[in-house]
């Protein structure tokens, strides 16, 4: 087996004449690891998944390396009347899967409500997204790619989920998964990675255990990511979600209040 | 290929958007192949440019059934877009195959009087012009065109340049050859190879734009 699956170098993205998406990404994915992209919503993380499943072109920069993708996108738009058997079907077929005996017991484990004969466009969010998971790890690809895969899924599916992916690592195929939340990350990842306007950085696996606080602030105040102690920024409704080492949490409470920002929750967070 | 183009054909067969399309080519069929005297290679011109029509129509239909998202998903297991498209091209081409053998033994049937020679030159024709409906419609899918407003006018405009438009020698030749009854060897030895050069360009294109786009 190779010492990487994929490899990035410099890539950046940009759609027509906007702003760059991406900017001088370089990640290199080897076989039997799982990295974990912690980011905000429209920081860049779908972009970057979908360059490394080869679905967009890198606009700058350099992709080493294609293997077979598994790849759940972060909603699965299940509008078909095809059951969702037949469909798992086809996709393995598509990928030159000739065994389907796979398809049953993967919907039986994630509990899809309904069973695999229930058509597509009557699945719920979350058993949607069982579907999309199921599509993903079915071809056993050599590289996974899930983006946001934890949200929509209930309780015992999540399990599930993670056994999936320490399943795939153990097999020795690479993973690579976005998620919004640091502890979801940290939970699953070997190698963790935050992605902040199109800028990707690497970030300690350990979780930082120090005292934090949970700040909710609503309006439209400035970027408080760069002040001193600002562990996370979440994009939340109408406004933001920060996780603040405590020592530093009155100076960015201030810091907020005179940026425009109303505090509408200050609470101590565990992580 | 042939997986994806099972697919597109369960896709497409779950949708139902098909029946509008055969619905009115069945009827023109109906009207067509009633008189038993008429002779059949005229009538075969006008029902192989319905068939043309319809053959957008079904390429259209086919590949706006998924979602761009879910799409996605499909190329992530392809991973050629050859044989995405590929796929659909041989969907719709099985469909209009069936489509061009319902009006040829149709109006064999009817007629009893239609020689193998001309029969075989009507399924040809037919499948000439539904090559050439695929190649406006895949262009003018939702692959190309997001909406579904602009992908009906683009292809209606492309549909009507090329079945009325008398020095735009792609279909036109051969129809107005078949409904005039004028020799055929010519206008169909150009439509065929005419044919092929433009479901190439036109996957050629589409994959082009697509890849640039993505």
């Amino acid at each position: 087996m190779t010492a990487e699956l994929i490899r990035l170098e410099g890539v950046g993205k940009r759609y027509g004449r906007g702003e760059p998406v991406l900017e001088g990404v370089d990640l290199v994915v080897p076989p039997g690891r799982v990295i974990g992209i912690l980011g905000t919503n429209g920081s860049g993380k779908s972009t970057l998944l979908r360059i490394l499943a080869a679905l967009s072109r890198e606009s700058e920069g350099r992709v080493v390396g294609r293997p077979r993708v598994g790849y759940l996108p972060d909603r699965f738009p299940a509008g078909q009347r095809m059951s969702a058997r037949a469909y798992l079907r086809h996709m393995a077929r598509i990928h030159g899967l000739a065994d389907l005996s796979a398809i049953d017991p993967l919907l039986a484990r994630l509990a899809l409500v309904g069973g695999p004969r229930s058509p597509l466009r009557t699945l719920s969010k979350g058993n949607a997204q069982k579907v999309g998971l199921a599509q993903a790890v079915l071809v056993d690809p050599e590289l996974l790619i899930l983006d946001e895969p934890w949200s929509g899924l209930d309780v015992e599916a999540h399990a599930v989920l993670g056994e999936l992916v320490a399943e795939t690592k153990e097999r020795g195929a690479g993973v690579v998964f976005t998620d919004h939340r640091a502890p979801v990350v940290h939970e699953h990842a070997d190698e963790v990675f935050r992605i902040d306007h199109g800028r990707l950085s690497a970030v300690s696996s350990t979780v930082d255990t120090s005292p934090a606080v949970r700040m909710v602030l609503h309006g439209t105040g400035g970027d408080l990511s760069a002040e001193p102690g600002v562990r996370e920024v979440v994009a939340e409704g109408a406004g933001v979600v920060l996780t603040v080492e405590a020592g530093n949490a009155d100076a960015v409470l201030l810091c907020a209040l005179n940026g425009g920002w109303s505090v509408r929750e200050v609470a101590p967070c565990s992580r | 290929m042939l997986a994806m183009t099972r697919y597109y054909l369960a896709l497409l067969a779950h949708s139902q958007r098909y029946l509008p399309a055969v619905l009115a080519y069945l009827a023109v069929n109906v009207i067509l192949y009633s008189d038993p005297r008429s002779p059949l290679i005229p009538q075969y011109g006008v029902s192989a440019g319905a068939l043309l029509v319809v053959s957008c129509w079904l390429t259209i239909a086919t590949l706006d059934i998924e979602d761009p998202v879910q799409r996605l998903i499909t190329f992530s297991h392809a991973r050629r877009l050859r044989a995405v498209l590929g796929g659909a091209v041989l969907a719709v081409l099985g469909c209009a195959l069936v489509l061009g053998c319902v009006s040829v033994v149709w109006s064999a049937i009817k007629s009893g009087h239609g020689p193998l020679p001309v029969l075989g030159l009507g399924l040809a024709a037919h499948l000439i012009c539904a090559v050439f409906g695929i190649a406006i419609g895949l262009p003018c899918s939702r692959l190309l065109v997001p909406r579904v407003g602009w992908s009906v006018l683009a292809a209606v405009l492309v549909l009507a340049a090329v079945l009325l438009l008398k020095w735009l020698p792609l279909a036109n030749p051969l129809l107005r050859a078949m409904t005039n009854d004028h020799p055929l060897t010519g206008p169909l030895v150009l439509a065929v190879v005419l044919a092929l050069v433009a479901i190439f360009a036109s996957g050629t294109a589409v994959g082009y734009l697509l890849r640039r786009r993505a």
